[in-house]
């Protein structure tokens, strides 16, 4: 990899580290929600690696690894759009609760 | 050229879904609008990701994307609510295998001219994915209802064995990025990722039941981390910054849930490597 490339991505992670660790706020009880909607984020973004993984052209080496990230991709899409679902259905119930506490 | 603007435009704009739909998520009121805020800032980095110039085949993108959804979509629908939080820890862990095969792909397509830098990413997104991936397995079996992890599952001489494959994954690491191109590298890959496997299930074993949920936001971390190191492999600035952010936050969100539930985050973390209370 090219010194200069890296040095941007590690500029960007190093900011990035930072920046994730301040945004999450001390709060103590919505963290379940928290937790869950986080992951939820982080498990889309693999996808763009398989993705990227999986659409090599045809050719030698390159069948059996994009085959490797088809199955990759299918991986990280579920963790995506299941993490996603799931957030919703527990911040659904978060709300309907609040709702029926209402005097 | 145009394409590289575009994608590296929305790259950008996702992001910023990212951290603001991270924002809105640390209140209840806004949490559902940082739910659909990532969630679109995802698809479209998605979309675009499809145009890039290295995507030359879509059968397999296409078939993974459906059937991962199906999968995920459907077997979230079904679960009981209780259940969500054990099966969105094991949907994670789905995120640390992705990581790993997409490393796996990486290498087997293009062993030659990786460097030792290309060597140690790969090794990175490798080893993140399967201490995610193993980690997670593990904490869904633990958290079995019938089988809630009351006991930790410590066993006398833990911390030898954890330290052993620690060290074991960092050596065979080097010998890995060394060369990527000798016969035996393949060897080293499936080394390292077999033990990081083990040291991922190892990590969890030891966690009480109190530490469970902040193991999980570890896990959680850790797979953010594969990510990241996803994004140094193939140079992508998206999955760098949305990896260590999400990396980073699951790590603070360890912190703050070991001080609700007054688990020690050093056990949560390193417990594997330590003797096991009152052992040897």
């Amino acid at each position: 990899m090219e010194s200069t490339i890296l040095l941007f991505l590690l500029f960007i992670l190093v900011l990035s580290l930072f920046l994730g660790f301040e945004i999450i706020r001390a709060t103590p009880s919505p963290l379940h929600t928290l937790f869950v909607s986080g992951s939820n984020a982080v498990s889309g973004i693999t996808v763009l690696a398989a993705i990227l993984a999986a659409g090599l052209a045809e050719g030698g080496n390159n069948d059996f690894a994009a085959l490797l990230g088809g199955f990759a991709v299918a991986f990280a899409t579920a963790n995506a759009t299941g993490g996603w679902l799931a957030a919703k259905r527990m911040l659904d119930m978060f709300r309907d609760n609040k709702e029926t506490m209402k005097p | 050229m145009e394409l590289h603007i575009l994608i590296n435009t929305v790259y950008l704009l996702s992001a910023v879904t990212f951290v603001l739909g991270l924002k809105l998520m640390n209140d209840p009121a806004t949490a559902r609008q940082g739910n659909v805020i990532s969630a679109i800032g995802t698809g479209a980095a998605v979309i675009v990701t499809l145009m890039d110039a290295r995507v030359e085949r879509y059968e397999y993108i296409l078939g993974g994307l459906l059937l991962g959804a199906a999968a995920g979509l459907y077997a979230v629908s079904r679960s009981p609510l209780p259940g969500l939080p054990r099966l969105t820890g094991l949907l994670n862990g789905f995120g640390g295998l992705a990581a790993w095969l997409v490393a796996w792909a990486e290498f087997y397509a293009h062993p030659a001219g990786q460097g030792v830098s290309g060597g140690i990413v790969l090794w990175l997104t490798a080893v993140l994915g399967c201490l995610a991936f193993a980690g997670s397995l593990t904490a869904w079996t633990r958290t079995q209802e019938g089988n809630i992890s009351a006991n930790p599952a410590g066993y006398p001489g833990q911390h030898h064995v954890a330290r052993a494959v620690l060290l074991a994954v960092l050596l065979t690491g080097i010998l890995f990025a060394r060369d990527t191109v000798a016969p035996g590298a393949y060897r080293y890959f499936a080394l390292f990722s077999l033990l990081s496997l083990l040291l991922g299930a190892l990590l969890v074993l030891p966690v009480s039941s109190a530490g469970m949920p902040a193991a999980m936001c570890a896990l959680n971390a850790y797979a953010g981390f594969a990510a990241c190191a996803a994004g140094f492999v193939f140079q992508n600035t998206l999955l760098v910054a949305a990896g260590a952010l999400t990396g980073a936050g699951g790590i603070r969100l360890m912190l703050v849930m070991c001080k609700t539930n007054g688990c020690n985050f050093a056990d949560v973390l390193t417990g594997c490597f330590r003797p096991p209370a009152g052992g040897k």
